[in-house]
């Protein structure tokens, strides 16, 4: 009997365990991310991410103006608006290769931008001035362009994220588009619920509770709008204690601890928030070190905690971790 | 009573809300200052510069391009083109500068140049450059005194002398006449001995110290006082107008600025400084842009005709700027050349030529402002909208 109940009971263990993973596993979802990010934050808040290293390229193969970072496939994945290309570095920084060329055919950009993931690691790249996002596999191949089922022409595309199979764009000067892979448009946001209409959203997250949070740049705001599209809260990083807002906010990122990550490209610095705007640290200065900024865009949080910031005047990556 | 305070409160409330409506709606890193100073912060910072005015680059360029390669700013100057809102493109504009992007520029003004040697311009003078050459040389980050200036363009890029010929004036023994202030800056003072000045428009103000502010005299509301300023070796004479009663006393201030004589006015309103929900703007037809670019490119600016030589500098047969964009050749009777204008690459939307006010070309009707990629097998391209000549047809269709 007591053997039963102990069959039972591991069992039971059994099935709970493999039903919750193997939910995780059909999302792609890390289960000890999403445990981490639902936990609160310690009344101290989080600590300042420290510099680690920077990552220039070598040779011919420099990066000139990164714009945009991710990481996926166990590689960092730059886009530069100079060299017209995406480089592909290895975590720790070594160059691979870069794809793309200057142009308006398949494969080639116009300034490339905003990048993204898919679960497949297929690369998705903001080609703003050729208006489209095309699709490259995670060596570089060109795929596809990425075909909105509605047949309307994308704007000036910047930002990209993609999240839980759906794909979020932002349009300059001003509009949020949500996608299905396939095409399907689910979303668009231009009621900003506020007097006063998007200016130039450089940057887009979601979180995990799939809120999404836009770099409102020109407005010197955060949005953050509920997976419906509806203002759910704007802060701006300023605080009763003195904080001056964030001027030109543009890459937004959400660590796996729920910090907010906002880069002002003319302050030179990256900001810390909480999920409701409260200010935990900045860091950066104008320079020309390996822990300063000239103009820092886009960032990136990797699964392991550690943040990847483009630094587009000193034509580098600044990898941080704290 | 109590419905009439209440009405107050209520209209009251009103107003403070229409007002920071307003504030929003003109609210840029190039306006509406007063808001917070985090759009200072934009581009100075106080204590660690590593530029002159406390800019946070040494390059001015470099804060420009920022947010001018398409990602901050409806005027993307890099490529060359105008944002619609949303998230529409538009026309061509102003040409291209590549910097970001460095697609094909064949030509362009150089607007990163901190300090080069010679800033001669073509059909200049050294007397008439500028010693260094930056965005800032043709435009004004702070906005303007026009106030509806597009591109917030200066008043003339040559010796813009604003900050630097301020003087105060005293009151002379004749009432209505001041002289320039014996604490002038000695550089004005020298300047105002020379002929040059005379190229140059002067603008009188004055200190209301209720406001706290200088107020420009002539330019209507709140003082609307006409004047005259008058040259005469070594003395600098401001005459008002002996009809007007301004009710000035002993020791009220007065100052003169001089901005260069070929005064930029802009007949475009529609800037997105001052309306940022317009939508469809085209480039302009500046009245007197021609006189903008002869600041620096000064025998340009001269010729009337190419049947006689002109010139400052140097004397040479030219194009004549100014004069009807329609001359020969066409078969409609003088508005549209056979084909159209096919070969300009025109930047309006609905492919009219830029001319001004008056029908009369201009300098951008053949260049652009800022670069080109058209090629050429000449020296330069020299920001020529077509390649070499190949847009003389569109007026001359011979």
């Amino acid at each position: 009997m007591k053997a039963t109940h102990l069959i039972i009971i591991v069992l039971t263990i059994t099935l709970v365990g493999t039903v919750v993973f193997g939910a995780f596993y059909l999302m792609k979802r890390n289960p000890a991310e999403t445990l981490a990010y639902n936990i609160p934050i310690s009344i101290t808040g989080p600590t300042t991410p420290t510099f680690k290293f920077a990552i220039y390229g070598e040779g011919a193969n420099k990066l000139a103006r990164p714009m945009a970072v991710i990481v996926a496939n166990n590689r960092i994945y730059v886009s530069d608006s100079v060299k017209e290309q995406v480089f592909i570095f290895e975590l720790d920084g070594t160059f691979v290769k870069a794809f793309g060329e200057p142009g308006d055919e398949p494969g080639q950009f116009r300034f490339p931008y905003g990048l993204a993931v898919d679960r497949d690691g297929n690369i998705y790249v903001a080609d703003m001035k050729n208006q489209r996002i095309q699709v490259f596999d995670q060596d570089g191949q060109f795929l596809r362009v990425f075909e909105r089922s509605d047949g309307e022409p994308f704007g000036s595309v910047a930002a990209l994220a993609i999240h839980d199979g759906q794909l979020y764009v932002t349009e300059l000067p001003g509009r949020i588009s949500v996608f299905k892979l396939s095409g399907e448009k689910v979303l668009e946001i231009r009621d900003t619920g506020t007097d006063t209409a998007l200016s130039f959203p450089n940057g887009i997250a979601v979180d995990g509770n799939g809120d999404i949070y836009v770099a409102d740049s020109n407005n010197n705001r955060i949005l953050v709008f509920d997976s419906e599209g509806k203002l759910v809260r704007s802060f701006d990083g300023s605080s009763e204690a003195g904080d001056s807002p964030i001027g030109f906010p543009r890459g937004i990122a959400i660590s796996n601890k729920g910090v907010v990550f906002v880069v002002s490209s003319m302050a030179h610095k990256v900001y810390g928030l909480s999920r409701e705007g409260e200010r935990y640290f900045a860091f950066g200065t104008s320079g020309v070190q390996n822990d300063e900024f000239q103009y820092p865009n886009g960032i990136f949080i990797d699964s392991m905690g550690r943040i990847y910031i483009t630094d587009k005047g000193n034509q580098a990556i600044k990898v941080y971790a704290h | 009573m109590k419905r009439t305070v209440i009405l107050l409160v209520l209209v009251a409330g009103l107003v403070v809300l229409m007002a920071g409506a307003a504030l929003a709606a003109t609210r840029t890193v190039h306006s509406g200052f007063s808001t917070n100073s985090s759009l200072c912060a934009s581009c100075h910072t106080m204590h660690e510069a590593a530029g002159a005015k406390l800019l946070t680059d040494s390059n001015l360029a470099n804060s420009c391009i920022d947010c001018h390669d398409g990602t901050g700013s409806y005027y993307d100057v890099d490529t060359g083109r105008l944002l619609e809102d949303g998230a529409g493109v538009n026309t061509p504009l102003g040409g291209i500068f590549g910097i970001v992007t460095p697609s094909g520029v064949t030509s362009l003004h150089n607007a990163d140049l901190q300090a080069a040697a010679d800033l001669t311009a073509f059909g200049g003078h050294a007397d008439a450059g500028i010693s260094t050459f930056t965005c800032a040389s043709c435009h004004d980050p702070h906005g303007n005194k026009s106030g509806t200036n597009a591109r917030l363009l200066l008043l003339g890029p040559n010796k813009v002398p604003h900050t630097a010929a301020v003087a105060e004036l005293f009151q002379t023994a004749t009432p209505t006449e001041w002289e320039l202030a014996a604490t002038a800056p000695a550089a004005l003072k020298e300047w105002a001995d020379e002929a040059t000045w005379a190229g140059y428009k002067p603008v009188v103000w004055h200190w209301d110290d209720s406001a706290a502010a200088w107020y420009p005299l002539g330019g209507g509301s709140p003082l609307s006082v006409t004047y005259t300023v008058q040259y005469s070796p070594g003395l600098i004479i401001f005459s008002a107008d002996p009809t007007a009663d301004p009710g000035w006393e002993a020791g009220d201030k007065l100052a003169i600025d001089f901005y260069p004589k070929s005064e930029f006015v802009a007949t475009y309103t529609n800037n997105r400084a001052l309306d940022q929900t317009a939508t469809g703007q085209e480039i302009p037809s500046y009245t007197e842009v021609s006189d903008f670019c002869a600041g620096c490119h000064v025998d340009f600016g001269l010729s009337t005709s190419a049947m006689a030589q002109s010139g400052a500098y140097a004397q040479a047969y030219r194009h004549a700027v100014d004069v009807s964009a329609v001359k020969t050749g066409v078969s409609d009777g003088g508005t549209v050349p056979d084909g159209g204008w096919t070969n300009l690459g025109l930047e309006t939307g609905d492919g009219a030529l830029p001319q001004d006010a008056s029908g009369n070309m201009t300098c951008l009707t053949c260049h652009w402002a800022h670069g080109t990629k058209a090629t050429t097998s000449r020296p330069s391209s020299a920001l020529l909208r077509q390649p070499d000549l190949d847009a003389c047809q569109d007026c001359h269709d011979k």
